[in-house]
């Protein structure tokens, strides 16, 4: 058995690798900051919002670990984050991981497919 | 979702372990809800909802927190995040030895409840450890000291 094409693929994204890091990069973390936003409106939802410091501090950012591996991290360092992810009402980050994780993949592949076109 | 939590209530009180680690020693039947929690509060130390009143040297409260609908799948099948909290006002240690049994006890386990209820029939695809949401701490409100470990549960509504 033989697979015909697939040298072109690998050609194809040797030429493109620093693009394709770039795009990946980007777009991981627009999808981070999305996911970010998503916590903050369940925050609000729920009314977990009293000065507003825990909503502020949210944040998402993508950053690249090594040649082959781009890290995607939302969270806060506020102190009292956990407890208000643990109440019955809470799971803000979890929530918005489980909805936005789906869309963030998605928008990825479709880059890639872009720059492998 | 209550055959869900009636299920989860018979693992962690049918286990000897678990309840000798948390001192669970309620053997009578008392009322459900407020009634019953006032009638054995000390002995009632594994519960179901957010409850921490009372006196109690040890605690174990699970609930469930609002479902996600898996949207790249099926709007049917839903991700119910189940939230144990644990309490010790003795001592940090025991903590994990809780935690380390309750993750036991639930994760891989059966939580099929289909066959419990002829309607409202509910499947469970698996119920999975998702780990730590609160490392070990003191919670000054409570004077105890607390950790909380989440569990995902993949369930199926029949309509």
């Amino acid at each position: 058995m033989s697979v015909e094409g697939f040298d072109n693929v690998i050609n194809k994204m040797k030429l493109h690798e620093e693009n394709i890091r770039s795009a990946v990069l980007s777009t991981m973390g627009a999808g981070m900051n999305e996911i970010a936003d998503r916590a903050k409106f369940f925050l609000t939802e729920n009314h977990h919002v009293k000065t507003g410091n825990l909503r502020r501090s949210v944040k998402g950012e993508a950053r690249q670990v090594s040649l082959t591996v781009i890290e995607g991290q939302v969270g806060t360092n506020v102190h009292y984050a956990p407890y208000v992810e643990a109440l019955p009402d809470g799971g803000y980050l979890y929530r918005s991981v489980q909805e936005k994780i789906p869309v963030v993949e998605m928008k990825i592949v479709t880059k890639l497919k872009a720059l492998l076109k | 979702m209550k055959d869900l939590y009636t299920k989860i209530t018979e693992i962690l009180t049918s286990d000897a372990d678990l309840r000798a680690l948390v001192g669970y020693r309620q053997t009578k039947d008392v009322p459900i809800g407020l009634e019953g929690l006032r009638a054995g509060e000390s002995e009632m130390t594994i519960r179901r909802g957010f409850q921490t009143e009372g006196k109690w040297k040890k605690l174990v409260s699970f609930y469930f927190q609002a479902d996600i609908v898996m949207q790249d799948f099926s709007a049917n099948i839903r991700d119910l995040p189940l939230v144990i909290a644990i309490y010790d006002r003795t001592s940090d240690l025991n903590l994990f030895d809780i935690s380390e049994r309750i993750i036991f006890l639930l994760d891989e386990s059966n939580l099929d409840v289909s066959n419990l209820t002829v309607k409202n029939k509910v499947h469970s695809y698996g119920c999975h450890y998702l780990g730590q949401i609160q490392s070990p701490t003191y919670d000054v409100d409570l004077k105890s000291y607390m950790m909380s470990i989440r569990f995902s549960i993949k369930a199926r509504k029949e309509l």
